[in-house]
């Protein structure tokens, strides 16, 4: 058996990895644009940042939109006050790192320094601070005030300029699986263990421990679930797709799988048409974009495939929403044609092929309208002019009258209904294509959440480019010469109506059959089959027509899907901003076994 | 699609008078020697309009004349007069030339216009040519369009003579009518009976004084259309209840 490199979807349908590098971009991302996600303390630090340990790298849109820095937490009491005293405090996730099996983080011996199969480990400095002023200002403390009616007055805020401080290295180890409801399923880290460094007494660092614990479990990571499903299907958004994890198997031991640096979604996918009328309005113009390089090296932040199988069941959702229709009409000297045709595409067999390409064949055009409608100018009928007195040298002296039955050259206007009766292919050559659409709205001056609330954004765009297109006219069905006979035949006896029944005689008699008067001016000899495939795909061009509007449809109007740049991840929160993603880079490839996307996240 | 007009008026022209020639019949005459010759197109005895004719010695007709004249290409030496042109003719274009044993064909391109042309040398009183009676050497030709029975009659002599004009066949190939079929016209007709193929002509060669008059008499409307089909479908018996247990 030949040697092959393993494709990323033998197992799945859909293949969605990340790596450990794109994560933490995410996490920088995040902890950048929403601080107060990891940055806590009382109240006067809310209002007053430089308390802080650390100081908080926030993006400048959080400062220039008046998000805070830090989110209040809870009350630090002075026990034996009876609440009656407040201590200032501040609690901060100052750095967090995500590291994928294999480990390159050296873990601490409690968690085991090597990071075992298919498990994560994140490194994070944790650094507090306590509001701790000299004595003369404590000893100056307001006494707390009693009101009527209440057992005890506000508490009294201990002030202070500056916070004691203390940092803690945090490791965690943990796994990743999935959750949620069919169809709406969301990666949730799971924690396997947690521990500090450098705590003592050992008691006091279980204690510690045993809470950040819970806070790990119950705060952090349902709040860093990702919904893969949905986001998933919104990316196939122009069919009906039903995403579902594929099922763990000896094929697929974990799912998601924590290998090669990279967390990895094996999915399972369905794609049928969607429902007609079901979008509602009218989507928002598409503006072409352009290739953009990119501009690093090394493995890429996000790698996703599709298998070959799922290719071709979204080919067919894109093959199914294409139609073509147009008129027109053609003068060619002894005839004229008019046309109408509608048409759209159905069948056809997709094969990926490793030099980039997918190609496309036996793609049918079905036309549902194809007709025709030739006018014709059928020779003027006379009789007389015979020769009365012949020339005995040759020739004639004398001729009859000629007098014409038509006053001047008779047309003829017949159609044919044809649309069913012509079969022909169409053959492709395609090669997917990533563009970058800046969107010419946005002003220079606009940052990207300016232009995300003025529906502006960028866009990455996905296209499927033609290379080449070629179509077949291949089969005419016989009985399209016995139509044509019998529409020339009625095209006739329209023309000679009002004659009496042997004046029709007559001049059918003179013109011989019609047909041949017909095949005659139109020069179709006797092969009507070449020539009305010359007349459709040459003269009346009508195939480039057909041709020219897939490959726009391919490759102009309609990008196979729009990722918006940035990417949000996050969603406002009241007013905080929404966490925006950067995609710096998308691009895709075709391998003899499916179509691969690879994208970098922005810095 | 340009309006196109039948001309009906060829269709259904079934009778044919020598002596008011119209729509494809024609009365010739040769003139054998030179002058200047009045035409005169007369309607019921009554001088409607008239034109000159020169007969000379010259081997061709006026260059014009001779264009008017061309057939497929070829230059023949006989003129056809249009009756009913006459009157629209600038008195310049009222003037025809030939030669020396140079026939002049007269016809009417008004079916019911019973235009008959009187030729007469100038300054004499006695009609070279008078359509309202043929005499040797003139031709008379029509072409009978209309399948039926004709009857054709010379009224100078009383002589009579059947005319069948056949039915169209529609065949595989366009039909070309056969060359003219010749008679003879003298103290009778040379043939009682005729069969003419449809449109095919007939020219009348003139040997005695003769009025030839062609008068359909019986129609040929073509065969009757036959039975049309019909289909009748019958119930299949059963089978025999034995044989179906069997």
């Amino acid at each position: 058996m030949p040697w092959r490199i393993m494709a990323l979807t033998d197992n799945c349908d859909l293949f969605v990895a990340v790596h450990e590098t794109g994560i933490n971009r995410v996490l920088g991302h995040v902890i950048r644009q929403r601080p107060s996600l990891v940055n806590y303390g009382s109240p006067a630090v809310v209002q007053n940042p430089e308390l802080l340990c650390a100081k908080v790298h926030a993006h400048p849109v959080v400062r220039q939109r008046d998000n805070p820095l830090v989110s209040i937490g809870p009350p630090l009491p002075v026990v034996l006050t009876g609440g009656a005293y407040q201590m200032e405090y501040a609690v901060q996730l100052t750095r967090a790192e995500v590291d994928v099996s294999p480990g390159t983080i050296a873990l601490p011996g409690e968690l085991n320094p090597h990071l075992k199969p298919q498990r994560f480990a994140v490194r994070t400095t944790l650094c507090a601070g306590l509001g701790c002023p000299p004595d003369e200002i404590v000893d100056q403390l307001p006494r707390p005030q009693r009101s009527p009616g209440r057992r005890q007055g506000d508490p009294v805020r201990i002030l202070t300029s500056r916070l004691t401080c203390f940092c803690l290295d945090l490791f965690a180890i943990g796994g990743v699986d999935f959750i949620g409801a069919a169809g709406d399923q969301r990666l949730l880290g799971k924690l396997d263990g947690l521990e500090i460094v450098d705590l003592a007494p050992a008691e006091l660092e279980n204690a510690v421990e045993c809470y950040l614990r819970f806070v790990a479990r119950l705060g952090v990571l349902p709040r860093l679930s990702v919904p893969v499903i949905r986001f998933t299907k919104d990316l196939l958004g122009l069919a009906t797709a039903i995403v579902e994890p594929t099922p763990e198997k000896p094929t697929v031991p974990s799912n998601p799988a924590l290998e090669d640096d990279q967390i990895k979604v094996f999915l399972d996918l369905t794609v049928t048409p969607s429902s007609p009328g079901g979008g509602g309005g009218s989507s928002p113009p598409v503006i072409p974009g352009t290739p953009r390089p990119r501009v690093r090296t090394g493995a890429f932040d996000v790698t996703a495939a599709m298998s070959e199988p799922a290719t071709r069941d979204t080919f067919a959702v894109v093959r199914d929403t294409f139609s073509f229709d147009t008129s027109g009409s053609a003068d060619f000297g002894p005839f004229s044609v008019s046309y109408a045709v509608a048409a759209h595409l159905e069948d056809g067999t997709l094969d990926l092929h490793g030099d980039n390409t997918m190609r496309v064949s036996e793609l049918d055009v079905k036309f549902d309208t194809l007709r025709l409608c030739f006018g014709i100018d059928i020779p003027e009928i006379c009789v007389g002019g015979f020769c009365i007195i012949p020339n005995p040298f040759g020739g004639c002296l004398l001729r009859a009258p000629r007098i014409c039955v038509f006053s001047d050259d008779p047309d003829i206007e017949f159609c044919l209904d044809i649309g069913g009766l012509i079969t022909s292919e169409i053959s492709m050559t395609l090669t997917p294509l990533t563009k970058y659409s800046v969107n010419p709205s946005r002003s220079p001056a606009m940052n990207d959440w300016d232009a995300r609330d003025a529906g502006i954004p960028n866009h990455w765009q996905l296209y499927i480019d033609p290379v080449t297109l070629d179509v077949d006219l291949f089969d005419i069905a016989d009985i399209v010469g016995d139509l044509l006979e019998a529409a020339v035949d009625a095209a006739i006896d329209t023309l000679l109506g009002p004659l009496p029944g042997w004046a029709k005689d007559l001049i059918k008699a003179l013109l011989g059959p019609v047909i041949d008067v017909v095949r005659a001016i139109l020069d179709f000899g006797d092969d009507l089959e070449e020539w009305l495939s010359d007349l459709l795909g040459v003269s009346l061009g009508l195939f480039d027509l057909i041709l020219t509007a897939i490959a726009d449809y391919l490759a102009e109007d309609h990008p196979l899907f729009e990722v918006e740049d940035p990417l949000q991840i996050l969603p406002a929160d009241g007013a905080l901003i929404p966490v925006l993603l950067p995609v710096e880079f998308v691009g895709t490839r075709v391998t003899d076994d499916e179509v691969v996307v690879e994208a970098d996240i922005g810095g | 699609m340009k309006p196109i007009v039948v001309n009906r008026a060829v269709l259904e022209q079934t009778s044919f008078d020598s002596a008011t020639p119209a729509g494809t019949s024609v009365t010739v005459h040769r003139f054998d020697q030179d002058g200047r010759f009045e035409v005169a197109v007369l309607r019921d005895d009554a001088m409607v309009d008239r034109m000159w004719l020169t007969v000379t010695g010259s081997q061709e007709p006026r260059p014009d004349q001779a264009a008017t004249a061309r057939h497929a290409g070829e230059v023949v030496a006989g003129i056809t007069v249009d009756l009913a042109a006459i009157p629209g003719r600038h008195p310049d274009e009222r003037r025809l030339d030939t030669r020396i044993s140079g026939y002049v064909a007269f016809t009417s391109s008004a079916h019911q216009s019973h235009h008959r042309v009187v030729v007469t040398r100038e300054g004499e009183q006695r009609p070279e040519f008078d359509s309202n009676l043929l005499r040797n050497g003139d031709l008379f030709a029509a072409t009978l369009i209309r399948p039926g029975r004709y009857v054709a009659t010379n009224t100078a002599t009383g002589a009579q003579a059947e005319i069948r004009v056949g039915y169209p066949q529609i065949g595989r190939t366009p039909y070309v009518p056969p060359e003219p079929h010749t008679v003879e016209s003298g103290r009778g007709f040379s043939e009682d009976r005729i069969t003419l193929a449809p449109a095919q002509g007939i020219v009348f060669h003139i040997s005695a004084d003769s009025h030839i008059t062609i008068d359909l008499v019986e129609p040929d409307n073509g065969p009757s259309p036959g039975p049309r089909p019909k289909a009748r479908w019958f119930k299949p018996q059963r089978p025999e209840s034995t044989q179906a247990q069997g």
